[in-house]
């Protein structure tokens, strides 16, 4: 999903933030998966970011 | 987002079949649909708003009470049953959403669940129309969701814009349904949602670490008793906002009523307690601000308050023993530091020699031993006697201005309670009006203030309570990440707890700037278009929205005008709040105007028709508008923004309207 899909004001806040790159990749990838869902009460997102946190905590997690 | 098609079918006075198609254009978005009164062009707006949201705000009818008078009238007498149709085909780039609600009239009676099967929404994906008819709730639910994403009703007042209704706009209540629109069209709730999950995993995560240590066990144990009667107090605090709610709804109703109350000088008796009322909140935030300065200043002068009777005494003393007043006197007669120099030099100042062991040395010894504890005394006191005075002058400081902003307080007070007893002297000269209808609207009015008042009292020891349990959480959280740090043996865990914890840290703190930099722009944006709107800019100082999106308009000496506005005024500020919006969330909504110009005259009106496709230049907008608006000026002025002309012909024999597409020179 583009990156335009997300609104560019919390896009450019994330860009911004004084947060190592790991962390921003893990929020942007969690940003898209719930605006992939934007419309389901219920999405089935414990998988998906079970997934996502064993991808970004393998190289020290928040630590990189 | 644009409207590109909007079909009717034997909806109020358009019998039979009948489409619009809207120019989309980019530079040319701006569509005129022209009518003189009575011929469809709100109902043209009804329509969509039936369409999309099952309603019509314009009246104040229930559903099933709206399902009976939407059908076309002549249709409905010549036959037995009659299908009632609304489409809209809305997208960016090319119709991507395609809407439909129908119902059925006549014939044999058709209850409201019923209804459903006739809700439809396609929606383009990618190249393929997908249909999702109303069958069952889901259905259902997938309409209501697809419209609240792309057109959210709950600020759709801002965009399919009535002119009849323009005090709905920034009443009471509104301001909570304003910021929850902002928060979802922002996509703030992506941010909520992403926090709400990787608490729950972070969580879920803690829990595996159990077996570690049997502390380990005894604090999740803590924390999950927490969470759960954290739980509560949040589903207490909700059921007391619905409750707020409803009363502030049902109070807003009862009021209402009361302004348009034709008898007994109600109207001029409700628009003064408005006044009073609008007068008490302002009076309120002051009085919160004024309580926040005298604590920061009464914290700044801890040590005036507490030190300054010892000081003062303290200065009294010096001051008398320098002077001489008291004894002994400082400085002392002979001070020590001149005794030491001819101790030192062995030789007094009238040339007597002092060599050691001399009687005439020993006497100065002596007389050194007299005087060095008072002569210390003597300079401790110098300085700190000068040191004092500057405290004292700064306690004399404090001390008025403390008065002052006590003085500033207790009016603030004063200025209240006559407000509270003009309120209460008019609710008791509604109370005695000898007309029951109007007694009773008090009496209910008053009602549901003293449970909305009840409420808010509860929910104020609810947030305490609530904040009292998360602080709990918090620390138990600590000891808990503390006793995870010990047991080195789970590496992984420890580095997935750790990412969840940074992450909703940081989606916190992008959270709040995010929805404090919308706030901010939305109130710069108003501001620039209403000053640049208004005819009589010199008239106002300031537009301010504070962060629960409640509006206020300053007059030049800084009272509140919002509720004196007059209806053009007001036209004009929710026209500036629309394109502020828009511009600034990048929701980008088609605008619907009903009578835009119907309630402003003369000149502000071609100026209003020269600017507002401009703040809107990247939203369509259509003009629901009549001749008499419609000048010859106010074409000139728009000629370049418009796309396609419409008008709405009435006829009356077949109690039918037309809409005829005006050829670009008519």
């Amino acid at each position: 999903m583009a990156k335009k899909e997300v609104n560019p004001l919390i896009w450019d806040e994330i860009e911004k933030c004084p947060t190592d790159e790991n962390i921003k990749s893990f929020i942007k990838e969690l940003l898209l998966f719930e605006r992939r869902h934007i419309n389901e009460k219920s999405p089935p997102y414990s998988k998906e970011y079970d997934k996502l946190i064993e991808k970004y905590s393998k190289d020290g997690g928040g630590n990189k | 987002m644009k409207i590109y098609k909007i079909e009717l079918e034997n909806y109020r006075q358009y019998n039979g079949e009948h489409t619009i198609e809207l120019s989309t254009e980019d530079a040319h978005s701006l569509n005129i649909i022209l009518g003189a009164n009575g011929v469809g062009k709100t109902n043209l707006l009804n329509a969509i708003n039936w369409c999309l949201y099952g309603d019509e705000p314009s009246l104040e009818k229930t559903r099933l009470e709206l399902q009976q008078c939407i059908a076309n009238e002549k249709e409905l007498a010549e036959k037995e049953q009659v299908v009632v149709r609304v489409g809209i085909s809305i997208g960016d780039e090319q119709p991507e959403y395609h809407f439909e609600r129908t119902i059925c009239m006549g014939g044999n009676p058709i209850d409201f669940e019923e209804q459903r099967k006739y809700w439809r929404v396609a929606c383009l994906e990618g190249r393929n129309w997908r249909s999702y008819n109303g069958v069952d709730w889901k259905n259902m639910t997938q309409f209501n969701n697809i419209v609240s994403e792309i057109l959210p009703g709950g600020i759709r007042s801002f965009f399919f814009f009535d002119g009849e209704r323009l005090d709905d706009f920034f009443r009471k209540g509104m301001e909570h349904e304003v910021k929850k629109a902002i928060i979802k069209v922002c996509q703030i709730e992506l941010l909520d949602r992403c926090i709400d999950r990787l608490t729950i995993k972070s969580r879920e995560i803690t829990k595996r670490f159990t077996g570690a240590s049997s502390s380990v066990a005894d604090i999740n144990k803590g924390i999950e008793t927490l969470i759960q009667s954290k739980k509560g107090i949040e589903q207490e605090i909700k059921d007391l906002d619905r409750k707020i709610t409803e009363a502030t709804n049902n109070k807003e109703d009862v009021v209402d009523k009361l302004r348009k109350c034709g008898e007994y000088n109600v109207q001029e008796v409700q628009m003064e307690r408005d006044e009073l009322e609008r007068g008490v909140k302002g009076i309120d935030k002051k009085i919160e601000v004024k309580e926040r300065e005298i604590k920061r200043h009464f914290a700044s002068g801890i040590v005036f308050i507490f030190g300054f009777d010892a000081l003062e005494k303290t200065y009294e003393l010096i001051d008398q023993r320098k002077k001489g007043i008291k004894q002994p006197r400082i400085p002392p007669d002979i001070r020590d530091k001149f005794l030491r120099d001819l101790l030192a030099y062995h030789r007094c100042i009238c040339g007597t020699e002092l060599p050691e062991g001399s009687s005439q040395r020993e006497s100065i010894e002596k007389l050194l031993d007299s005087v060095k504890f008072t002569s210390k005394i003597s300079d401790d006191a110098d300085e700190g006697y000068y040191k004092i005075a500057n405290i004292l002058e700064g306690c004399k400081k404090f001390k008025s201005e403390r008065e002052k902003l006590e003085k500033e307080y207790r009016d603030m007070h004063e200025e209240r309670k006559k407000k509270d007893q003009r309120l209460k002297e008019i609710s008791e000269k509604l109370k005695g009006i000898p007309a029951d209808e109007i007694q009773n609207l008090e009496i209910l009015r008053n009602s549901f203030e003293d449970e909305i008042r009840m409420c808010i009292g509860e929910r104020s020891q609810k947030e305490l309570q609530l904040q009292n349990v998360e602080d709990k959480i918090k620390i138990k959280n600590a000891e808990l990440r503390k006793e995870i740090e010990k047991d080195k043996t789970q590496k992984k865990l420890r580095l997935k707890l750790e990412l969840c914890d940074k992450s909703i840290e940081v989606l916190n703190e992008i959270k709040e700037k995010v929805v404090e930099e919308v706030r901010e722009k939305v109130e710069q944006k108003t501001k620039e278009y209403f000053f640049d709107l208004h005819w009589k800019k010199e008239d106002f100082k300031d537009v301010n929205i504070n962060e629960n999106y409640e509006i206020s308009v300053l007059g030049q000496l800084g009272s509140e005008r919002l509720g004196s506005l007059s209806a053009g005024e007001r036209q004009i500020l929710a026209l500036s709040f629309m394109a502020a919006l828009s511009t600034v969330s990048g929701f980008k909504a088609p605008v619907v105007i009903d009578t835009p110009l119907g309630r402003i005259s003369g000149e502000p009106k071609e100026k209003i028709a020269q600017s507002l496709p401009n703040y809107l230049e990247d939203s369509q907008l259509t003009l629901l508008i009549t001749d008499q608006e419609y000048t010859p000026t106010v074409r000139n002025c728009m000629k370049d923004r418009v796309g396609k002309e419409f008008e709405l012909q009435y006829d009356e024999a077949e109690m039918n309207t037309e809409i005829v597409e005006l050829g670009g020179d008519e």
